[in-house]
């Protein structure tokens, strides 16, 4: 293949990858491994619901099947800091979506997968990781 | 009084572990932190049975995230174990059970107690925690973790240099003071531990339950988990009402980088 041609078959592709991921950068292909899930809320406004599936997600069967799958959870205030006071929550995972907001993200890039507002049930947030194979 | 065999409304001061250490709150510390009424939503108490009985059924509240039980052994350190413990279960609520990091209740009453014996108060606790924070324990896999560690007691034992660079990864950020029994259950019912003091002694309130139609809390103590059941007492309403006059909610806690959440 000539050399033009493969750039204009690179840019291609990268046009067809920009489509495909939309907005908030979220890789349309399925994870290879291990997920970082992060909940996203602000805690004033937990509800008893709320504090159900995130008691759910760290008890039970639901923290087996995380554990086993070796996906890592978190539950973060959207404007939690670190000792730094360096914000721990990137603005990209829940711009345009209101809180609480389901992240899933690469357990080794950290790059978006996918998000959505946090489902209803433990059971439904664990039926959305495996909707996207984790 | 008992419900079913289990241990309620225990009288502190009657049990061979108690050492006053609850010296409540000064009139100038109520101004320093958010109160729930201005706050919070507070949850109509025709729902709490429903609310606690769910929460039940979907694995517990606050007390499944319990990981350790404290000790405080002779020392008078009750608030600095309950504001530590309140922490622990808020980092299980974020990070997970098994990313937990034990803490030092010593390296936080050294700086609110004048003695092993004397007391602290909880504003004071509170404030600390806020912060400057609290240090691991020293576990072994805390001190192959961190540069600085201490012990859960020993009020003589001293701060390793540069100290604070750690505890600094383990503040309390936001709490709510709670004054009535109305908002105390809504904030548990929300999964925030809530610090009480009673009868000179200093606890963590963790869960609404509902035993023969009755209501009660499940409450963690800092006297090892050979105390009662398994560490853990129930006060009754009446108790609880008490209680309830000037305890705190916490709802968050820093997000340390070792946590790794931003790589």
């Amino acid at each position: 293949m000539q050399v033009p041609n493969k750039i204009a078959c690179s840019i291609l592709v990268a046009l067809v990858l920009v489509k495909l991921t939309g907005s908030g950068g979220a890789s349309p292909f399925a994870p290879a491994g291990p997920l970082r899930i992060v909940i996203v809320r602000e805690s004033l406004d937990t509800s008893p619901e709320l504090a159900r599936i995130v008691n759910a997600l760290r008890n039970g069967p639901a923290a087996a099947y995380l554990k086993t799958k070796g996906h890592r959870l978190d539950v973060l205030d959207d404007d939690v800091v670190d000792e730094n006071g360096k914000p721990q929550v990137a603005p990209a995972w829940v711009e345009g979506l209101a809180l609480p907001v389901l992240v899933m993200l690469d357990g080794k890039t950290g790059r978006i997968v996918s998000r959505e507002p946090l489902p209803a049930t433990a059971d439904a947030v664990l039926a959305a990781l495996q909707a996207k194979g984790a | 009084m008992m419900a079913n065999s289990i241990r309620v409304d225990v009288d502190f001061s009657q049990e061979p572990q108690f050492v006053f250490g609850d010296l409540g709150m000064r009139a100038l510390d109520r101004g320093k932190f958010a109160a729930f009424a201005d706050e919070a939503a507070v949850i109509p108490e025709s729902q709490w049975r429903e609310l606690a009985d769910a929460a039940q059924q979907a694995g517990g509240g606050c007390s499944q995230l319990v990981t350790r039980i404290y000790s405080q052994k002779s020392e008078g350190s009750c608030v600095a174990n309950a504001c530590s413990q309140a922490n622990e279960i808020v980092q299980a609520v974020q990070f997970g059970k098994d990313r937990v990091v034990h803490l030092s209740a010593i390296s936080l009453y050294k700086r609110i107690g004048r003695s092993a014996s004397s007391g602290a108060n909880v504003g004071d606790g509170l404030e600390e925690m806020s912060e400057l924070g609290v240090l691991p324990l020293d576990d072994e896999a805390n001190k192959a973790r961190f540069p600085h560690t201490m012990p859960n007691t020993g009020f003589k034992t001293p701060y390793p240099s540069g100290w604070e660079e750690t505890a600094k990864q383990f503040r309390s950020v936001e709490w709510l003071v709670v004054n009535e029994i109305e908002e105390l259950i809504s904030a548990l019912l929300r999964q925030w531990p809530v610090v009480v003091g009673r009868s000179g002694h200093s606890i963590v309130y963790a869960d609404p339950v509902f035993k023969d139609g009755q209501l009660l809390v499940k409450y963690v103590n800092s006297w090892s988990a050979d105390w009662s059941e398994e560490g853990f007492g129930y006060d009754s309403r009446k108790m609880i009402k008490s209680s309830s006059n000037w305890a705190f909610a916490l709802r968050s806690v820093v997000a340390p980088e070792f946590q790794g959440l931003m790589r």
